[in-house]
Protein backbone atom coordinates (compact mmCIF):
# COMPACT_ATOMS: atom_id res chain seq x y z
CA UNK A 1 0.00 0.00 0.00
CA UNK A 2 1.45 3.55 -1.19
CA UNK A 3 0.33 6.23 1.53
CA UNK A 4 -1.11 5.99 4.88
CA UNK A 5 -0.27 4.09 7.37
CA UNK A 6 -2.68 1.90 9.25
CA UNK A 7 -2.15 2.69 13.01
CA UNK A 8 -3.88 -0.40 14.18
CA UNK A 9 -3.29 -0.91 18.22
CA UNK A 10 -4.09 -3.05 20.83
CA UNK A 11 -5.20 -1.87 24.53
CA UNK A 12 -4.05 -4.25 26.58
CA UNK A 13 -5.54 -4.83 30.31
CA UNK A 14 -3.21 -7.02 31.47
CA UNK A 15 -4.86 -6.93 35.07
CA UNK A 16 -7.39 -5.03 36.93
CA UNK A 17 -6.55 -5.49 40.22
CA UNK A 18 -5.33 -1.51 41.29
CA UNK A 19 -3.97 0.28 44.14
CA UNK A 20 -6.65 3.11 43.83
CA UNK A 21 -10.44 2.95 43.48
CA UNK A 22 -11.26 5.96 41.26
CA UNK A 23 -14.93 7.06 41.55
CA UNK A 24 -15.15 7.42 37.85
CA UNK A 25 -13.24 3.92 36.61
CA UNK A 26 -14.99 2.46 33.60
CA UNK A 27 -13.77 -1.09 35.42
CA UNK A 28 -15.84 -2.38 38.10
CA UNK A 29 -15.07 -5.61 39.43
CA UNK A 30 -12.23 -8.24 38.33
CA UNK A 31 -11.42 -10.94 36.37
CA UNK A 32 -8.65 -13.84 36.00
CA UNK A 33 -5.62 -12.83 34.33
CA UNK A 34 -4.01 -14.71 31.63
CA UNK A 35 -0.36 -15.79 32.70
CA UNK A 36 2.61 -14.28 30.77
CA UNK A 37 2.70 -17.98 28.07
CA UNK A 38 -1.14 -17.03 27.97
CA UNK A 39 -0.27 -13.18 26.96
CA UNK A 40 2.70 -14.90 24.74
CA UNK A 41 0.42 -17.06 22.37
CA UNK A 42 -2.09 -14.51 22.51
CA UNK A 43 0.63 -11.58 20.67
CA UNK A 44 1.64 -14.31 18.48
CA UNK A 45 -1.98 -14.53 17.26
CA UNK A 46 -2.12 -10.94 16.76
CA UNK A 47 0.94 -10.89 15.34
CA UNK A 48 0.01 -13.31 12.76
CA UNK A 49 -2.98 -11.80 12.22
CA UNK A 50 -0.94 -8.01 11.10
CA UNK A 51 1.25 -10.25 9.34
CA UNK A 52 -1.21 -11.70 7.12
CA UNK A 53 -2.89 -8.34 6.50
CA UNK A 54 0.78 -6.83 4.98
CA UNK A 55 1.47 -9.80 3.03
CA UNK A 56 -1.95 -10.85 1.63
CA UNK A 57 -3.38 -7.04 1.30
CA UNK A 58 0.14 -4.94 1.48
CA UNK A 59 -1.15 -2.87 4.50
CA UNK A 60 2.02 -0.27 5.25
CA UNK A 61 1.32 -0.88 9.07
CA UNK A 62 2.43 0.85 12.47
CA UNK A 63 1.51 -1.31 14.95
CA UNK A 64 0.95 -0.94 18.50
CA UNK A 65 0.60 -2.15 22.35
CA UNK A 66 -1.27 0.01 24.97
CA UNK A 67 -0.89 -1.76 27.94
CA UNK A 68 -2.77 -0.97 31.27
CA UNK A 69 -5.11 -2.23 34.18
CA UNK A 70 -6.09 -1.51 36.48
CA UNK A 71 -2.58 -1.12 37.35
CA UNK A 72 0.19 -2.58 34.95
CA UNK A 73 2.76 -2.09 37.91
CA UNK A 74 1.15 -3.56 39.69
CA UNK A 75 1.90 -7.36 37.20
CA UNK A 76 5.33 -9.04 38.42
CA UNK A 77 5.94 -9.56 34.97
CA UNK A 78 4.76 -6.20 33.19
CA UNK A 79 8.62 -6.11 31.91
CA UNK A 80 8.81 -9.55 30.39
CA UNK A 81 5.83 -8.72 28.72
CA UNK A 82 6.80 -5.83 27.59
CA UNK A 83 10.42 -7.34 26.41
CA UNK A 84 8.32 -10.38 24.78
CA UNK A 85 5.70 -7.80 22.51
CA UNK A 86 9.01 -5.50 21.87
CA UNK A 87 11.15 -8.34 20.73
CA UNK A 88 8.17 -9.35 17.80
CA UNK A 89 9.18 -5.89 16.57
CA UNK A 90 5.71 -4.01 17.93
CA UNK A 91 5.85 -0.17 19.67
CA UNK A 92 4.85 -0.43 23.22
CA UNK A 93 2.93 1.51 25.44
CA UNK A 94 2.05 2.17 29.31
CA UNK A 95 -0.94 3.34 30.50
CA UNK A 96 -0.80 4.19 33.97
CA UNK A 97 -1.97 6.13 37.37
CA UNK A 98 1.36 6.74 37.94
CA UNK A 99 1.30 6.35 41.53
CA UNK A 100 4.20 3.02 41.80
CA UNK A 101 6.54 4.74 39.36
CA UNK A 102 9.62 5.50 41.68
CA UNK A 103 12.81 6.40 40.15
CA UNK A 104 14.03 3.23 39.92
CA UNK A 105 10.90 1.93 38.13
CA UNK A 106 11.31 4.89 35.69
CA UNK A 107 14.70 3.82 34.80
CA UNK A 108 13.29 0.39 33.91
CA UNK A 109 10.56 1.40 31.98
CA UNK A 110 13.33 3.91 29.79
CA UNK A 111 15.66 0.54 29.72
CA UNK A 112 12.61 -1.18 27.90
CA UNK A 113 12.02 0.92 25.43
CA UNK A 114 8.96 1.83 26.10
CA UNK A 115 7.18 4.61 23.94
CA UNK A 116 5.31 6.51 26.34
CA UNK A 117 3.86 6.42 29.07
CA UNK A 118 0.40 7.77 29.92
CA UNK A 119 -0.88 8.86 33.49
CA UNK A 120 -4.11 10.03 34.53
CA UNK A 121 -4.65 12.93 35.96
CA UNK A 122 -7.92 14.22 36.93
CA UNK A 123 -7.48 17.87 37.87
CA UNK A 124 -5.84 19.87 40.39
CA UNK A 125 -5.14 18.39 43.90
CA UNK A 126 -8.46 18.56 45.35
CA UNK A 127 -9.94 17.34 42.64
CA UNK A 128 -7.75 14.80 41.33
CA UNK A 129 -7.70 13.26 45.68
CA UNK A 130 -11.87 13.75 45.37
CA UNK A 131 -12.17 11.33 41.96
CA UNK A 132 -8.59 8.86 43.06
CA UNK A 133 -8.10 9.00 46.60
CA UNK A 134 -6.38 11.81 49.31
CA UNK A 135 -2.37 11.65 48.36
CA UNK A 136 -2.78 10.13 45.42
CA UNK A 137 -2.13 13.58 43.20
CA UNK A 138 1.24 13.75 45.22
CA UNK A 139 2.29 10.32 43.89
CA UNK A 140 0.84 10.88 40.59
CA UNK A 141 3.03 13.74 39.96
CA UNK A 142 6.20 12.08 41.62
CA UNK A 143 5.71 9.58 39.40
CA UNK A 144 5.73 11.74 36.40
CA UNK A 145 8.80 13.70 37.95
CA UNK A 146 10.32 10.19 37.67
CA UNK A 147 9.67 9.51 34.17
CA UNK A 148 10.93 13.07 32.93
CA UNK A 149 14.20 13.06 34.73
CA UNK A 150 14.35 9.42 33.08
CA UNK A 151 14.20 10.78 29.58
CA UNK A 152 10.72 8.83 29.30
CA UNK A 153 7.94 10.77 27.11
CA UNK A 154 5.18 11.33 29.72
CA UNK A 155 2.00 12.78 28.36
CA UNK A 156 -1.52 13.34 30.71
CA UNK A 157 -4.70 12.18 30.09
CA UNK A 158 -7.85 14.03 31.97
CA UNK A 159 -11.22 12.75 32.20
CA UNK A 160 -13.24 15.68 31.63
CA UNK A 161 -16.66 16.22 33.40
CA UNK A 162 -18.33 19.08 35.44
CA UNK A 163 -15.91 18.65 37.98
CA UNK A 164 -12.87 19.04 36.56
CA UNK A 165 -14.30 20.68 33.31
CA UNK A 166 -13.42 24.56 34.33
CA UNK A 167 -9.41 23.40 35.07
CA UNK A 168 -7.66 23.55 31.68
CA UNK A 169 -5.90 26.89 32.14
CA UNK A 170 -4.55 25.55 35.19
CA UNK A 171 -3.81 21.59 33.97
CA UNK A 172 -2.36 22.64 30.75
CA UNK A 173 -0.08 25.56 33.18
CA UNK A 174 1.16 22.01 35.30
CA UNK A 175 1.45 19.96 32.52
CA UNK A 176 4.14 23.06 30.76
CA UNK A 177 5.78 22.93 34.60
CA UNK A 178 6.04 19.06 34.66
CA UNK A 179 7.63 18.66 31.48
CA UNK A 180 5.36 15.99 29.96
CA UNK A 181 4.83 16.10 25.31
CA UNK A 182 0.95 16.40 25.60
CA UNK A 183 -2.15 16.76 27.64
CA UNK A 184 -5.38 15.06 26.81
CA UNK A 185 -9.02 15.60 27.48
CA UNK A 186 -11.34 12.31 27.38
CA UNK A 187 -14.63 12.61 28.06
CA UNK A 188 -16.50 10.49 31.23
CA UNK A 189 -18.59 7.42 30.13
CA UNK A 190 -20.55 6.56 32.74
CA UNK A 191 -20.00 2.96 32.80
CA UNK A 192 -18.70 0.95 35.26
CA UNK A 193 -17.96 2.98 38.55
CA UNK A 194 -18.65 5.89 36.27
CA UNK A 195 -22.02 5.23 36.52
CA UNK A 196 -21.97 6.63 40.03
CA UNK A 197 -20.97 10.20 38.35
CA UNK A 198 -23.82 9.85 35.80
CA UNK A 199 -25.08 13.58 36.96
CA UNK A 200 -21.67 15.13 36.73
CA UNK A 201 -21.34 14.27 32.45
CA UNK A 202 -21.19 17.26 29.99
CA UNK A 203 -24.04 18.21 28.12
CA UNK A 204 -24.11 18.59 24.60
CA UNK A 205 -24.01 22.32 25.33
CA UNK A 206 -21.23 22.19 27.67
CA UNK A 207 -19.12 19.99 25.40
CA UNK A 208 -19.27 22.83 22.30
CA UNK A 209 -18.10 25.28 25.53
CA UNK A 210 -15.90 22.88 26.83
CA UNK A 211 -14.12 22.34 23.11
CA UNK A 212 -14.17 25.71 22.26
CA UNK A 213 -12.26 26.75 25.14
CA UNK A 214 -9.29 24.21 24.40
CA UNK A 215 -9.26 25.51 20.94
CA UNK A 216 -7.30 28.06 22.56
CA UNK A 217 -4.27 26.15 23.10
CA UNK A 218 -4.34 24.47 19.53
CA UNK A 219 -0.50 26.05 18.92
CA UNK A 220 0.33 25.94 22.13
CA UNK A 221 4.07 26.45 22.21
CA UNK A 222 5.44 24.50 25.42
CA UNK A 223 2.94 21.41 25.59
CA UNK A 224 1.04 19.97 22.83
CA UNK A 225 -3.45 20.31 23.93
CA UNK A 226 -5.35 17.74 22.43
CA UNK A 227 -8.71 15.00 22.94
CA UNK A 228 -8.76 11.77 21.82
CA UNK A 229 -12.71 12.53 21.24
CA UNK A 230 -14.34 12.25 18.24
CA UNK A 231 -15.93 15.05 19.02
CA UNK A 232 -13.00 17.32 19.54
CA UNK A 233 -11.89 17.41 15.95
CA UNK A 234 -15.09 18.43 14.91
CA UNK A 235 -15.05 21.15 16.99
CA UNK A 236 -11.88 21.57 15.15
CA UNK A 237 -12.82 20.96 11.90
CA UNK A 238 -12.37 23.85 8.94
CA UNK A 239 -12.69 23.08 5.20
CA UNK A 240 -14.14 20.51 3.22
CA UNK A 241 -15.66 17.34 5.58
CA UNK A 242 -14.08 14.22 4.15
CA UNK A 243 -16.39 11.33 3.17
CA UNK A 244 -15.85 7.88 2.53
CA UNK A 245 -17.75 4.59 2.98
CA UNK A 246 -15.58 2.98 5.59
CA UNK A 247 -14.87 5.54 8.92
CA UNK A 248 -11.66 7.04 8.54
CA UNK A 249 -10.68 8.75 11.88
CA UNK A 250 -12.51 9.71 15.19
CA UNK A 251 -13.79 6.58 17.23
CA UNK A 252 -10.99 3.53 16.76
CA UNK A 253 -14.10 1.33 17.63
CA UNK A 254 -14.36 -1.31 15.02
CA UNK A 255 -11.59 0.28 12.76
CA UNK A 256 -8.27 1.00 14.49
CA UNK A 257 -7.41 -1.15 17.61
CA UNK A 258 -9.37 -3.30 20.07
CA UNK A 259 -9.20 -3.80 23.59
CA UNK A 260 -8.30 -6.68 25.60
CA UNK A 261 -9.10 -7.24 28.76
CA UNK A 262 -6.78 -9.21 31.94
CA UNK A 263 -9.24 -12.76 31.10
CA UNK A 264 -8.63 -12.44 27.24
CA UNK A 265 -11.91 -11.04 26.20
CA UNK A 266 -11.60 -9.02 23.15
CA UNK A 267 -13.89 -5.76 23.14
CA UNK A 268 -14.15 -3.03 20.27
CA UNK A 269 -13.76 -0.57 23.00
CA UNK A 270 -12.34 -1.27 26.96
CA UNK A 271 -15.50 1.41 27.85
CA UNK A 272 -17.90 -0.46 25.57
CA UNK A 273 -17.58 -3.68 27.76
CA UNK A 274 -18.65 -5.78 24.65
CA UNK A 275 -17.20 -8.83 24.26
CA UNK A 276 -16.77 -10.14 20.87
CA UNK A 277 -14.76 -12.91 21.80
CA UNK A 278 -11.87 -14.40 23.94
CA UNK A 279 -7.80 -13.95 22.70
CA UNK A 280 -7.07 -17.47 23.54
CA UNK A 281 -10.16 -18.91 21.87
CA UNK A 282 -10.16 -17.47 18.43
CA UNK A 283 -7.92 -16.73 15.93
CA UNK A 284 -7.56 -12.95 15.88
CA UNK A 285 -7.74 -12.39 12.14
CA UNK A 286 -10.92 -14.38 11.72
CA UNK A 287 -12.37 -12.50 14.48
CA UNK A 288 -11.32 -9.16 12.47
CA UNK A 289 -12.69 -10.00 9.87
CA UNK A 290 -15.99 -11.54 10.98
CA UNK A 291 -17.22 -10.17 13.81
CA UNK A 292 -20.91 -8.75 13.75
CA UNK A 293 -20.36 -6.29 15.88
CA UNK A 294 -17.36 -5.03 14.53
CA UNK A 295 -19.07 -4.86 11.11
CA UNK A 296 -21.68 -3.14 12.64
CA UNK A 297 -19.52 -0.44 13.93
CA UNK A 298 -17.83 0.05 10.20
CA UNK A 299 -21.36 0.39 8.47
CA UNK A 300 -23.48 3.93 8.14
CA UNK A 301 -26.61 2.17 7.33
CA UNK A 302 -26.63 0.08 10.68
CA UNK A 303 -26.49 3.41 12.55
CA UNK A 304 -29.75 5.07 13.81
CA UNK A 305 -30.80 8.24 15.71
CA UNK A 306 -28.61 10.45 14.00
CA UNK A 307 -24.88 9.78 13.14
CA UNK A 308 -25.90 7.93 10.02
CA UNK A 309 -27.16 11.02 8.70
CA UNK A 310 -24.56 13.32 9.52
CA UNK A 311 -21.72 14.71 7.57
CA UNK A 312 -19.45 13.99 10.01
CA UNK A 313 -20.00 10.15 10.37
CA UNK A 314 -16.70 8.86 8.59
CA UNK A 315 -14.46 11.22 10.50
CA UNK A 316 -16.34 11.35 13.73
CA UNK A 317 -19.68 8.63 14.68
CA UNK A 318 -19.44 10.17 18.37
CA UNK A 319 -18.13 8.06 21.05
CA UNK A 320 -19.94 4.43 20.82
CA UNK A 321 -18.62 4.22 24.51
CA UNK A 322 -21.06 7.14 25.69
CA UNK A 323 -23.69 5.92 23.41
CA UNK A 324 -23.54 2.42 24.67
CA UNK A 325 -23.45 3.75 28.11
CA UNK A 326 -26.49 6.08 28.05
CA UNK A 327 -28.62 3.19 25.86
CA UNK A 328 -28.12 1.07 28.66
CA UNK A 329 -28.96 3.16 31.54
CA UNK A 330 -32.27 3.33 29.18
CA UNK A 331 -32.56 -0.35 29.00
CA UNK A 332 -31.30 -0.91 25.89
CA UNK A 333 -28.47 -3.02 24.60
CA UNK A 334 -27.65 -0.36 21.35
CA UNK A 335 -23.90 0.32 20.37
CA UNK A 336 -25.17 2.25 17.09
CA UNK A 337 -27.38 4.81 18.49
CA UNK A 338 -26.66 8.67 19.05
CA UNK A 339 -23.81 10.13 20.64
CA UNK A 340 -26.07 12.19 23.51
CA UNK A 341 -23.76 14.43 23.75
CA UNK A 342 -23.29 14.93 20.40
CA UNK A 343 -23.72 19.16 20.10
CA UNK A 344 -22.36 18.83 16.12
CA UNK A 345 -25.02 17.20 14.20
CA UNK A 346 -24.89 18.12 10.27
CA UNK A 347 -27.24 16.99 8.14
CA UNK A 348 -25.86 15.37 4.47
CA UNK B 1 -10.08 -19.39 6.94
CA UNK B 2 -13.26 -20.24 4.84
CA UNK B 3 -14.11 -18.39 1.04
CA UNK B 4 -16.92 -16.55 3.13
CA UNK B 5 -14.49 -14.84 5.90
CA UNK B 6 -11.56 -14.38 2.96
CA UNK B 7 -14.28 -12.26 1.01
CA UNK B 8 -15.07 -10.15 3.87
CA UNK B 9 -11.79 -9.64 5.17
CA UNK B 10 -10.47 -8.49 1.45
CA UNK B 11 -13.55 -5.81 1.11
CA UNK B 12 -12.73 -5.01 4.84
CA UNK B 13 -9.19 -3.71 3.85
CA UNK B 14 -10.12 -2.79 0.13
CA UNK B 15 -12.50 -0.13 1.91
CA UNK B 16 -9.50 0.44 4.53
CA UNK B 17 -7.17 1.13 1.92
CA UNK B 18 -9.38 3.81 -0.07
CA UNK B 19 -10.56 5.15 3.70
CA UNK B 20 -7.02 5.50 4.81
CA UNK B 21 -5.81 8.08 1.70
CA UNK B 22 -8.48 10.16 2.78
CA UNK B 23 -7.43 10.69 6.08
CA UNK B 24 -3.70 12.07 5.96
CA UNK B 25 -3.35 15.00 9.05
CA UNK B 26 -6.39 13.24 10.55
CA UNK B 27 -6.94 11.92 14.12
CA UNK B 28 -7.56 8.09 14.47
CA UNK B 29 -6.96 6.30 17.43
CA UNK B 30 -8.77 6.81 20.84
CA UNK B 31 -7.29 5.29 23.65
CA UNK B 32 -9.79 4.78 26.55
Amino acid sequence: MKGTAYDFFVQWHLTERCNLRCRHCYQAGTVSEMGYEEICRAVDNIRSAIQSWVTEYEMQMSPSFHFTGGEPFLRKDLFEILRYVRDCGFSVSLMSNGTLIDSNMACRIKEAGVNDVQISLDGIEATHDSLRGRGSYTRTLQGIGNLVDQGVEANINLTVCRINASQTARLVRLAEELGVSAIAFSRLVPTGRGKGLSDEALTGPEVASFYKELRKYKDNPKVVVTSRDPLAAIAGMDGEIPQAEMPIAGCAAGIFGVTITADGTIMPCRRMDLPVGNIKEVSFRELWAGSSVLWALRRREDYHGGCESCRYWAICRGCRAIALAYARASGHEDYLGPDPQCPYHCPL
Amino acid sequence: MNEELREKEARLFQSLKEALEKSKALTRSCLA
